[in-house]
C-alpha cells in the first residue's frame, strides 16, 4: 500500500503527523517512509536522527531524480535514531526504513524521465514494504504532481494508494485543503489530466484534522462567553467542512493539541506518555490513524 | 586471471509464476536475439547478453588510482517462472597501456575490461570486497538494477505483488588459480547484502558466474523464508492470521529449492562445502517442516471449530 501525505499549506503539521503514522505501522509491519518534500525535508530530525537532520548529503532521493542513480540511500530508524526508547520497543516490531531527501536540495522540473523513475521506485519499494508513507510538499508542488502522474501509469494500477490531506482546525485551513483536493489545479483535476479515474482518486483521499483543541476538557482560567463563542465557532466550522465536502465520512481521523509537538516535532512514544510529558490521547490520536489507514472498511467507495 | 561480479535477485512482479513461453517473451530483451532456457529440473531462462561500455576509476584497498576500459557483460535470468535475478560481470586483463585504445578494440571483446595503473589484483578484489562501494568507481550494482527494474517493468507481468520480499544482492569474485581445489567463502554482509570469493582452476573460471547465480538464488529463498517465518511469529504474537503468508510462501518457493542444478558438475563441491557450513539445506528443510506444521495445526482447528 503506497500513502502519500499532502496538505495546502506548510507547517500544518503533515511531515510530524505521517512519521508518528509509520511509526505506528511499523509495530507490526515493515514500513518505508520517502521523504520527497524536496525543498525542506524534515522527517530525518522527526525521527531523531542527527545525520540526516535536514537530509543526507548525497545519494539520497533528490539525486535519485535528478542524477540518475539506482540505489537512493536509507536508514533503519530503529538502529539510526538517537532515541534510545525507540530502539528496541519492541522486539517483534516490523521494519522501519527511511529515505531521506537532501541538503541543499530543491524542487525539480518534472519530466517524463522523473515520473518512470517515481513509479520503478514505488512499485519495487511496494513489492518489499507493506506500507510506503511519502511525504509531500505543501500545495501543488513538483511531488504532488510526479506521484499523480506515476500512480496513473498502468506498472502501478494494481498497487492500493491512498492519499491524506492534512488541515489544521481553522476556517482557511479548510478553505485550503479543500481547494487542493476539489479546486482548480487539485488533485482530483490534475489526477485526471494524468489519466486518473476522478472518482476513484477522490474516494481514495481522506481528510485528516490536526491539533483540533478539545472543547469539552474542563478549562477554569475561561469566561462563559469564551467557552459559548468556542462552542458555537466550532458547530461552525463543522458546518463549512460538510459545506466544502470535508465532512465526517471523508475524515480519516483528528490530533488533539499537543504540548509536546508545540515545542518540538518528533515521534511520540508510549514512554513520553508513561512519563507523563505527552499526553495518551495523542498516542492514541496517532494509533488510530494508523489502524484505519490500513482497515480497508474506511477506505470502501463512497 | 579475476572475474567480479553482482547477482541482484528479487520476486518477479507477478501474482502467479509466468509460464515458459511468457518468460522467454519476458526475457527477449533485444529484438532478434534468442533466450536460452533449461527445463530440467526447473525452468531456467535467460536473456540474451547485453554489454555496457565503461571507462571509470577501479575501486582497490588500499586506494591507488585505477582506470578500468572495456565491457560489462549483463544478462537477466528467470527461474521457475517466479525469480528475476540480474547478473552483470567483468573480466579484468591488466595492461600496459596508458590510453585508451579506439572503441572498436574493446567492444570485440564482451565483458573485458582492461585495467590501466599499477594496481595489483589483491588491491582490486580488496576494493571490491569492502563494505560500502568506494564512490564514482565501476558499479556492478548500478547495471543489475537497471537491468532487473527494466525485466520488472516488462508489460507481460501483471505487477502483482504474490508475497512481499526484499531483494537482495551478492557480490562475488572469482579467481583462477592453476592446481587448486575450487573453494568458496560466503560472507552474510547484512540483510540484503553478501559477499563470495570463489577461487577455481582456469578451465572452470567461465562457470564460476553459474554458480555465483545459483548460489545468490538459494541465498534470496533462504532469506525470503526467514523473513516470511518472522512475519508468521509476528502475526501470531498479535493475534492476526499467518496463513496467508505462510501458504503463499509455501506455494511459492519451496519448489524452487535445488541447489546446485544448474551448475558445472566440477562446480558442485562448492555446493558440499557451503552445506557443510553454513550448512543451507538442512535448516531450509526445517523452516519448511515448521510452517506446514503451522498450516496444518491450524487448518485442523479451523476444521474441529467447523464442526462444533
Ligand atoms: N497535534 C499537534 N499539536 C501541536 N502541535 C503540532 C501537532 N502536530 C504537529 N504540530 C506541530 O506543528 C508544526 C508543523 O508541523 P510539521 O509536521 O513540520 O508540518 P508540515 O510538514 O505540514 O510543514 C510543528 O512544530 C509540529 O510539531
Ligand atoms: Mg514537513
Amino acid at each position: 500500500m503506497l500513502v502519500f501525505a499532502s496538505s495546502d499549506k506548510g507547517g500544518t503539521g503533515r511531515s510530524v503527523t505521517s512519521c508518528n503514522i509509520a511509526f505506528h505501522l511499523a509495530q507490526r509491519d515493515d514500513v518505508a517512509y520517502l521523504d520527497f518534500d524536496f525543498g525542506s525535508p524534515t522527517a530525518g530530525a522527526i525521527f531523531d536522527i542527527p545525520r540526516a537532520e535536514r537530509g543526507i548529503e548525497r545519494d539520497g532521493l533528490h539525486t535519485y531524480f535528478t542524477d540518475g542513480i539506482t540505489d537512493p540511500r536509507h536508514l533503519d530508524v530503529w538502529h539510526a535514531t538517537d532515541r534510545a526508547d525507540l530502539r528496541g520497543a519492541n522486539v517483534r516490531a516490523g521494519r522501519l526504513s527511511f529515505y531521506p531527501g537532501e541538503m541543499g536540495g530543491a524542487e525539480f522540473a518534472i519530466s517524463d524521465t522523473a515520473t518512470t523513475r517515481c513509479a520503478e521506485l514505488l512499485t519495487r519499494l511496494d513489492q518489499e514494504y507493506s506500507v510506503c508513507v511519502v511525504d509531500l510538499s505543501a500545495g501543488r508542488s513538483t511531488a504532488l504532481e510526479m506521484v499523480l502522474a506515476a500512480t496513473a501509469q498502468p506498472m502501478m494500477r494494481a498497487i492500493t494508494t491512498r492519499w491524506l490531506v492534512f488541515h489544521r482546525w481553522t476556517r482557511q485551513h479548510i478553505v485550503a485543503a479543500h481547494g487542493l483536493v476539489y479546486g482548480e489545479r487539485g488533485i482530483v483535476e490534475i489526477g485526471a489530466s494524468a489519466g486518473h479515474d476522478p472518482e476513484a482518486l477522490r474516494d481514495a483521499i481522506r481528510f485528516v484534522r490536526i491539533a483540533v483543541p478539545n472543547l469539552k476538557e474542563h478549562n477554569p482560567g475561561q469566561t462563559a462567553a469564551q467557552a459559548t463563542w468556542l462552542f458555537t465557532y466550532d458547530e461552525e466550522l463543522r458546518k463549512l467542512a460538510v459545506d466544502k465536502r470535508l465532512g465526517k465520512s471523508r475524515v480519516l481521523g483528528m490530533t488533539p493539541v499537543e504540548p509536546v509537538l508545540q515545542y518540538r516535532e518528533q515521534l511520540i512514544s508510549d514512554s513520553d506518555v508513561s512519563t507523563k510529558i505527552a499526553n495518551h490521547a495523542t498516542v492514541e490520536a496517532f494509533r488510530e490513524l494508523a489502524a484505519r489507514l490500513s482497515d480497508d472498511a474506511v477506505w470502501e467507495g463512497m | 586471471m579475476v572475474i567480479l561480479g553482482e547477482v541482484r535477485t528479487s520476486l518477479l512482479h507477478n501474482s502467479l509464476p509466468l509460464p515458459r513461453d511468457a518468460v522467454a517473451d519476458l526475457l527477449s530483451l533485444r529484438p532478434g536475439r534468442q533466450v536460452t532456457a533449461t527445463d530440467r529440473p526447473i525452468n531456467r531462462t535467460v536473456s540474451p547478453e547485453t554489454v555496457i561500455g565503461v571507462d571509470c576509476a577501479i575501486a582497490s584497498e588500499p586506494r591507488v588510482r585505477a582506470r578500468g576500459i572495456g565491457t560489462v557483460a549483463a544478462h537477466a535470468v528467470v527461474v521457475g517462472g517466479l525469480v528475476a535475478q540480474a547478473s552483470a560481470r567483468v573480466r579484468l586483463e591488466w595492461t600496459a597501456d596508458r590510453e585508451r585504445k579506439p572503441w572498436a578494440h574493446y567492444a570485440r571483446r564482451r565483458g573485458v575490461v582492461e585495467v590501466l595503473g599499477g594496481v595489483t589484483a589483491e588491491q582490486v578484489l580488496a576494493g571490491y570486497h569492502r563494505p560500502g562501494r568506494q564512490a564514482d568507481t565501476m558499479d556492478l550494482g548500478a547495471v543489475c538494477q537497471r537491468l532487473l527494474t527494466q525485466v520488472q517493468g516488462r508489460p507481460q507481468l501483471d505487477h502483482r505483488t504474490g508475497l512481499r520480499t526484499r531483494p537482495t544482492s551478492l557480490r562475488w569474485t572469482a579467481v583462477a588459480r592453476e592446481d587448486e581445489r575450487p573453494s568458496v567463502r560466503l560472507h552474510i554482509d547484512d540483510e540484503v547484502q553478501r559477499t563470495l570469493q570463489v577461487v577455481v582452476p582456469p578451465d572452470l573460471l567461465g562457470e564460476a558466474a553459474r554458480f555465483c547465480e545459483d548460489l545468490a538464488l538459494h541465498d534470496w529463498l533462504y532469506t525470503a523464508l526467514g523473513n516470511v517465518v518472522g512475519q508468521a511469529e509476528r502475526d501470531m504474537a498479535i493475534g492476526a492470521d499467518p496463513m496467508g503468508v505462510l501458504n503463499a510462501a509455501l506455494s511459492l518457493l519451496v519448489r524452487l529449492w535445488m541447489p546446485g542444478a544448474h551448475v558445472d558438475l566440477a562446480l558442485r563441491p562448492l555446493w558440499q562445502e557451503l552445506e557443510t557450513t553454513p550448512g543451507f539445506t538442512e535448516s531450509w528443510d526445517r523452516q519448511v517442516a515448521w510452517m506446514r506444521d503451522q498450516v496444518s495445526m491450524r487448518t485442523l482447528s479451523a476444521l474441529q471449530e467447523a464442526r462444533h
